[in-house]
């Protein structure tokens, strides 16, 4: 008789690969076939890929992020954006599109979106700094968390200054970068985005013990040789670089960093964080994945933003499975 | 060490060559510019608009569109030639037209009635979004499945668009062809035009883009003459308006919340005004896109002004102070004249004015004569087009 | 008791550092502990109890003066090698993540386990002992926030064992515990000094249990310590001031 873990990660596995399937070859405005596949079918290579891609890596790293930071927190609510990493890289992009001339000096020197996707980045990376090097100075975590909820707030009060005075058009263009989008990849972006991640997941692997140490507060993990400080800022700039560059990518995507380690911790009741890292990895990956499928066909020649549909279908999901279930 | 050290300097000399050609070569674009410039004082038939060129050659006509606000460099060439057989005589720069374009995806409600104006409407094969379309040959077209909609969402159906491999597809944008539109799809070998047409200052200029539109569809005639009518009535109409003795003050628009997004002095609206023989009274600002302002700045220079007009989407005084009561201590609110362009809307609130206005600015203009100076309203021909008084 | 202390304190000085002053809770603490010693801590509300002992583990540093633990100062030993040397047994309480009873104690295995936090046959069988010597057995798979707040800290103290320190603080181990459970404590970490040779310092309200089982009292008042013999606490004043009269 099969462990019960097992069986739940074949499961999972499986799902996984039928929304893979579903976001190729149906996620779009045709439904593909494999006879359609020929090497040079620009719809499937150049567009239906990266965006799938994109939605396994995005779905990954986001819900790793949070599961990082629900431990340091010990905390449910916490999720990638609680430090304000999404409202740093936000402001930046809100910047290089809204705002005047002055940047356009440096939009000179980048191709097209790689200006945003640049600005996305420096921002998520100034925030993290900030945060690191306050993490270093303030040992609770409360007042960690209440510092990087005000700097999330800072960044988007003047993110909505910018937004009162920009043009309308652009102001359209940065609401649309906000809704964040899984299509907006394409295959060379995926050459610096996949890397990235792999690096950052793997070097989770390393933090597997201080992670379950954590679990236990401050104090215990301390007392059993986990070095909580140190820990805490490796941790907290992992999580910082998978929700940077993913947001870097893809604009804030909501929901799935908090949901998904919530929903780990009910279908798998063990406390164990590496199961919980992989059986994440999965979850957002697959959640992602059904949601684009879904974005692309719910209506008809219109493709429904990828935050609403991951919030319409997620959030009610958590609720009830709050209410049924004991674990999270 | 002394190897390394001429290693070293070798490099960074051959950096230094290679900036300065980077730099050098960067500046090419100018002298196409130039040259088109030189050509065009020879044969160019664009006399107004500064965003695109024409030159006409023997076996083909290259189509410049020229950049953004703030730099001129030529972003796209076109070279538009009718006959297959000459194919390899061509200019390698440039992205190869074969007109007239049969399939054509026309990504505003402007172009698309444009082609249905220049005669080429068999050519329209798709437009963004059927909602914001007035004409009816274009909304039958639609509803007997031959149109097709690529931008019902905010963004342009990528898959929809590459599945339909238009000729050309028209949009509109900043002049940065990277930033206009997603890169997925200049990756395609679909040709691009990112049209600047809303980027001129003259409303002259703006209608002369037919003629660019024209030359893809292959109706360069057509495109000529409705210009060329335009063009009469327009100064025609001008010098109607300097006969009269009066200059009414005239403010637009409404406000959106807290902020009143006002024309700047050098906009196509402050344009039309001035040459409709009005005092635009934000005349004085250098800006051609809107100033933010707020409902007491806009009070304080307007309260006796003797016109208001573009109100939004606003019809009647009713649904205007229920929006906003103290709109009710303008003058002009006072007085009554209070006229917006929604004269014709489709179903959905979207006005005729922007699909033809924008080519047709002669009418513009003669409703703004008709407005502005009742007296000579005899002296025109026709009726308001696109303006309606609120009553 | 002419062996190597597992404890040493020299010279030192706890306190708070505030803006501007800096707040001085116990100063001159000058005391060595060995294995085998069953030390009560006793002291009035707000003396600093939990204080010394967090400090002693290295959960907090003094403003002054140094702790050896095994002879070496803690500041020179890794934390991996202070772990295996001292368990505390705090007040705090953990909760949620699906953590169980049984993890909880297996934690108490970590600093012996590889990076992968791996449990091999002998880690387990530590665990167990653990488990059942604290008599938590029959709830081992039940989630933290299940447990009654006695079986909490049984489970504590069952980690704290599972950690196999040669030393072990608890904070007011005993204050949720039912009578028996009371007395089994502190049974059992008696035995644990005596046969083990552990050396266990209990901070606690409940001055009987102290008199009764262990060996010395740390006296904790006005700011400063003195470690008695439970003999002579009745001579102490400090210690009677603390009693208030009842003993």
């Amino acid at each position: 008789m099969k462990n019960p873990t097992s069986i739940k990660f074949l499961v999972l596995i499986f799902l996984f690969f039928v929304s893979c399937a579903l976001s190729l070859f149906i996620g779009g405005s045709e439904s593909l076939t494999l006879r359609d596949l020929t090497p040079d079918h620009f719809i499937f290579w150049q567009i239906r890929f990266p965006k799938t891609l994109t939605a396994i890596i995005a779905g990954s790293t986001l819900s790793a992020a949070g599961l990082i930071l629900q431990v340091i927190f010990r905390n449910p609510l916490a999720g990638p954006y609680v430090l304000g990493i999404s409202s740093g890289a936000s402001l930046m992009v809100a910047l290089s599109i809204l705002a005047g001339s002055s940047f356009h000096f440096f939009e000179m020197f980048f191709i097209g979106k790689s200006f945003m996707v640049f600005s996305a980045v420096t921002g998520s990376f100034f925030i993290t700094l900030l945060v690191l090097a306050i993490s270093k100075k303030v040992n609770s975590n409360v007042v960690l968390l209440l510092i990087g909820l005000m700097l999330s707030q800072i960044c988007s009060a003047v993110q909505t200054a910018l937004e009162y005075f920009s043009d309308p058009n652009n102001l359209k263009s940065f609401v649309i970068w906000g809704m964040g989008s899984l299509s907006h990849t394409n295959n060379n972006d995926l050459l610096i985005y996949l890397p990235i991640a792999l690096l950052c997941l793997t070097a989770l692997l390393f933090f597997v013990k201080p992670l379950n140490a954590l679990l236990l507060g401050q104090n215990y993990a301390q007392n059993l040789g986990v070095n909580f400080n140190r820990s805490r800022f490796y941790l907290i700039m992992i999580s910082s670089v998978l929700t940077g560059v993913t947001t870097a990518f893809c604009g804030p995507i909501a929901f799935v960093g908090i949901a998904v380690p919530i929903l780990s911790r009910m279908i798998f009741s063990s406390s164990k964080q590496q199961l919980h890292f992989f059986s994440c990895l999965l979850i957002g990956a697959i959640i992602l994945l059904l949601s684009d499928a879904l974005a692309h066909t719910l209506m008809r020649d219109i493709v429904l933003p990828i935050n609403m549909i991951t919030t319409f279908i997620g959030a009610p999901l958590v609720i009830y499975l709050m209410f049924k279930n004991k674990h999270w | 060490m002394k190897f390394i050290f001429m290693q070293l300097k070798s490099i960074f000399y051959h950096s230094v060559t290679g900036c300065v050609l980077l730099l050098l070569s960067c500046g090419n674009p100018r002298t196409a510019k130039k040259e088109a410039t030189s050509l065009e004082q020879r044969t160019s038939p664009v006399k107004y608009a500064k965003r695109f060129a024409i030159v006409n050659r023997a076996n083909y006509t290259l189509v410049y569109l020229f950049g953004n606000k703030a730099n001129f460099d030529t972003t796209t060439t076109f070279v538009i030639y009718t006959d297959s057989s000459n194919v390899n005589d061509l200019p390698e720069n440039g992205i190869h037209i074969k007109s007239p374009c049969k399939k054509v995806a026309a990504l505003s409600s402007i172009y698309a009635t444009l082609f249905y104006e220049l005669g080429a409407i068999d050519q329209l094969a798709a437009i963004d979004n059927i909602d914001y379309i007035n004409n009816s040959a274009i909304l039958a077209k639609h509803a007997s499945g031959h149109l097709k909609e690529l931008s019902k969402g905010p963004e342009l159906n990528l898959e929809q668009t590459i599945a339909l491999n238009p000729d050309i597809l028209f949009t509109f944008g900043m002049g940065d062809p990277y930033k206009d539109v997603d890169e997925k799809l200049l990756r395609t070998k679909i040709p691009v035009a990112v049209s600047l047409d809303h980027l001129e200052e003259l409303p002259l200029a703006r209608a002369e883009w037919i003629k660019f539109y024209a030359a893809f569809a292959g109706r360069k005639a057509m495109g000529d003459s409705i210009f060329n009518v335009v063009e009469k009535n327009y100064q025609a109409l001008k010098l109607l308006a300097e006969r009269s003795a009066k200059k009414p003050s005239v403010f637009s628009e409404i406000k959106y919340g807290d902020v009143w997004y006002m024309p700047g002095g050098k906009s196509f609206m402050a344009r039309l005004i001035a040459d409709a023989k009005g005092k635009y009274l934000w005349d004085q600002n250098k800006n051609t896109g809107s100033l933010p302002l707020s409902f007491e700045q806009v009070y304080a220079a307007a309260k006796d002004a003797d016109f208001w007009i573009n109100l939004s989407v606003i019809k009647t005084k009713k649904e205007l102070l229920g929006s906003e009561p103290r709109y009710a201590e303008f003058q002009a609110y006072k007085t009554g004249q209070l006229f917006n362009n929604n004269k014709v809307t489709n179903a959905l609130g979207y006005s005729t004015y922007w699909e033809t206005g924008m080519i047709h600015p002669d009418r513009i203009l003669s409703d703004l004569i008709g407005i502005l100076h009742p007296s000579l309203k005899s002296q025109i021909k026709n009726d308001l087009y696109y303006y309606q008084q609120i009553k | 008791m002419g062996n190597m202390p597992c404890i040493t304190l020299k010279n030192v000085h706890l306190g708070y550092k505030k803006p501007g002053t800096v707040l001085n809770v116990l100063s001159d603490i000058n005391i060595e502990f060995y294995p085998g010693d069953f030390v009560g801590v006793v002291g009035l509300n707000g003396t600093g109890k939990s204080t010394l002992l967090k400090t002693i583990c290295g959960l907090q540093t003094p403003l002054d003066g140094e702790i050896s633990i095994g002879g070496t100062p803690i500041s020179e030993l890794a934390l991996i090698e202070l772990a295996k040397k001292v368990a505390i047994v705090l007040t705090e309480k953990i909760k949620g993540f699906n953590l169980t009873a049984y993890d909880a104690v297996a934690s108490g295995q970590m600093p012996y386990t590889n990076s992968f936090n791996r449990l091999e046959t002998k880690n387990i069988e530590i665990i167990e002992k653990a488990i059942v010597t604290s008599g938590i057995n029959a709830h081992r798979s039940k989630l933290l926030n299940e447990l009654s707040d006695g079986l909490f800290q049984k489970t504590m103290i069952a980690k704290a064992l599972a950690q196999q320190t040669q030393s072990v603080l608890l904070d007011e181990p005993s204050a949720f515990l039912d009578y028996a459970s009371k007395h089994e404590l502190f049974l059992l970490l008696k035995h644990l000094c005596h046969k083990e040779n552990k050396c266990v310092l209990v901070s606690c309200h409940d001055l009987d249990l102290l008199l009764k089982y262990c060996d010395n009292l740390l006296v904790l008042s006005e700011g400063t310590v003195e470690l008695i013999k439970v003999s002579e606490a009745s001579q102490n004043r400090q210690f009677m001031t603390i009693a208030g009269g009842y003993l």
